[in-house]
């Protein structure tokens, strides 16, 4: 009864009737916008970068000045709980969280990242500098997700669709399938990119929403749209640890920052890939 | 130099894309909101977003990615405007009327799709016009297969009495 196929009728009600005149799309003003957002995402990367590379910097000057003094014996103060003399600010506002979250995230060395991409998807990977590597779940199958070289592959069974339908999976006949369109798979690819996942696209500086503790660890949730939280730690260094929306079933953990991580393996051969015929 | 011929290139890309995609998106959004001002918006929010997306989409299908940006901004805006939103026996003025039957069709379709509710209308889309099978309808909208499947049963009886009600006011 609901098959499309028996329901013709509506089908071609929904599909074929006349639009009439389709409106004045004024493409000035799409691209004049679309450019302007461009834009500010171009200029956030840039702040980011430096904020990060500023964050590295600090740290270097800091070690310097620390092997400087190592000729004399010291409080052990490196294990001291303690803050350090000259604290860094912290950030105040929703903007300067987020932009030091993407920072730590930016100049961490790997994280653990368990997120559900939708109904019955998820995604457990340990993401690096350079990639990431893990496994993608779908309706109780497993499928290996592996990214490097720029690229983003994976093998098993597991389905996606619209963007990757069963039947390209099983056209790959067991190779690894290059993922091409994807955003929340892309969101996982390297750290960098990560650091630019945690607010949709678009939506200005977030607000400053409730507190909360995540493993013991306090942290604050930005709240950039009415049904998106992303909570960060309130102190140094400021990590991200959760990001929740409603009411879509869609949440990511990151845990395990700086643990040790395995090689990633070099990318697969051409001869074992397998590229998804896809779109309309 | 080099970089504004680029740029130029692309966006140059871009329009050519959009004027192509420009009809399959309207009848899409007409389709999401049963409202021609809300749908000619959701197509330019959808088109203005593809395009500030559009280096990202390298190797993506954009099509796809607009018609996804446009399933989720209409759900933004579903979910702003509900509180405001007021149920009526009486079906607003579609537009100026005339004898011609593609109005008077037109017309039909539009009163249709005002008779569903926004969830109802948005399993419609995805399983009419994009094809969707249950499974990948619930997966993209983010809701049980059950669900999807119930919404497209009334989804249907509603247009099926709609279209025989219309086709009952055509022969009269």
């Amino acid at each position: 009864m609901n098959d499309p196929s028996d329901c013709s009728d509506v089908k071609s009600f929904v599909q074929e009737f006349d639009l009439g005149p389709v409106p004045f799309l004024d493409l000035d003003e799409v691209v004049r916008r679309g450019g302007r957002q461009r834009q500010v995402r171009r200029a956030e990367r840039w702040a980011a970068v430096a904020a990060a590379a500023a964050l590295v910097a600090g740290v270097v000057v800091g070690v310097a000045h620390v092997s400087g003094r190592s000729t004399t014996h010291q409080p052990a103060a490196s294990i001291s709980p303690t803050p350090t003399p000259t604290p860094t600010p912290s950030p105040s506002t929703g903007g300067q969280r987020l932009l030091t979250a993407r920072s730590a995230t930016i100049s961490a060395t790997s994280v653990h990242v368990k997120e559900l991409l939708g109904v019955g998807l998820s995604l457990d990977v340990i993401v690096t500098a350079n990639g990431a590597q893990g496994t993608l779940l779908g309706q109780g199958k497993t499928s290996v997700f592996l990214s490097v070289g720029d690229q983003i592959y994976i093998k098993g069974p597991v389905s996606m669709p619209p963007f990757l339908p069963d039947s390209q999976v099983a056209a790959a006949h067991g190779k690894w399938i290059l993922v091409t369109s994807i955003g929340s798979l892309f969101d996982v690819h390297t750290l960098y990119r990560l650091g630019w996942s945690f607010t949709p696209y678009g939506i200005p500086d977030p607000t400053l929403g409730s507190t909360r503790d995540i493993d013991e660890i306090p942290t604050i949730g930005l709240v950039t749209q009415q049904n998106f939280r992303l909570y960060v730690g309130v102190n140094p260094p400021y990590r991200p640890y959760l990001v929740e929306t409603t009411p879509y079933p869609t949440y990511a953990t990151y845990t395990d920052w700086n643990a040790p991580t395995s090689p990633l393996p070099p990318p697969p051969s051409p001869n074992d890939v397998y590229v998804p015929v896809l779109g309309p | 130099m080099g970089a504004s011929r680029a740029a130029a290139d692309t966006e140059a890309e871009f329009r050519l894309f959009a004027i192509g995609q420009q009809r399959t998106l309207y009848r899409a959004a007409l389709v999401l909101t049963a409202d021609p001002g809300a749908a000619e918006d959701l197509v330019q929010t959808a088109l203005m977003r593809t395009y500030a997306a559009w280096d990202r989409l390298r190797g993506e299908a954009p099509a796809a990615y607009a018609r996804r940006v446009m399933t989720n901004a209409n759900i933004d805006r579903w979910r702003r405007d509900r509180g405001r939103e007021q149920l009526t026996d009486e079906v607003p003025e579609i537009e100026s009327r005339d004898e011609s039957a593609d109005v008077a069709s037109r017309d039909a379709v539009l009163r249709a799709l005002v008779d569903l509710s926004p969830q109802e209308r948005r399993v419609v889309m995805l399983r009419f016009l994009e094809d969707f099978s249950e499974a990948e309808t619930a997966r993209t909208l983010g809701i049980p297969a059950g669900t999807v499947k119930s919404v497209t049963h009334r989804a249907v009886a509603k247009l099926r009495a709609s279209i025989h009600m219309s086709a009952g006011e055509v022969a009269t």
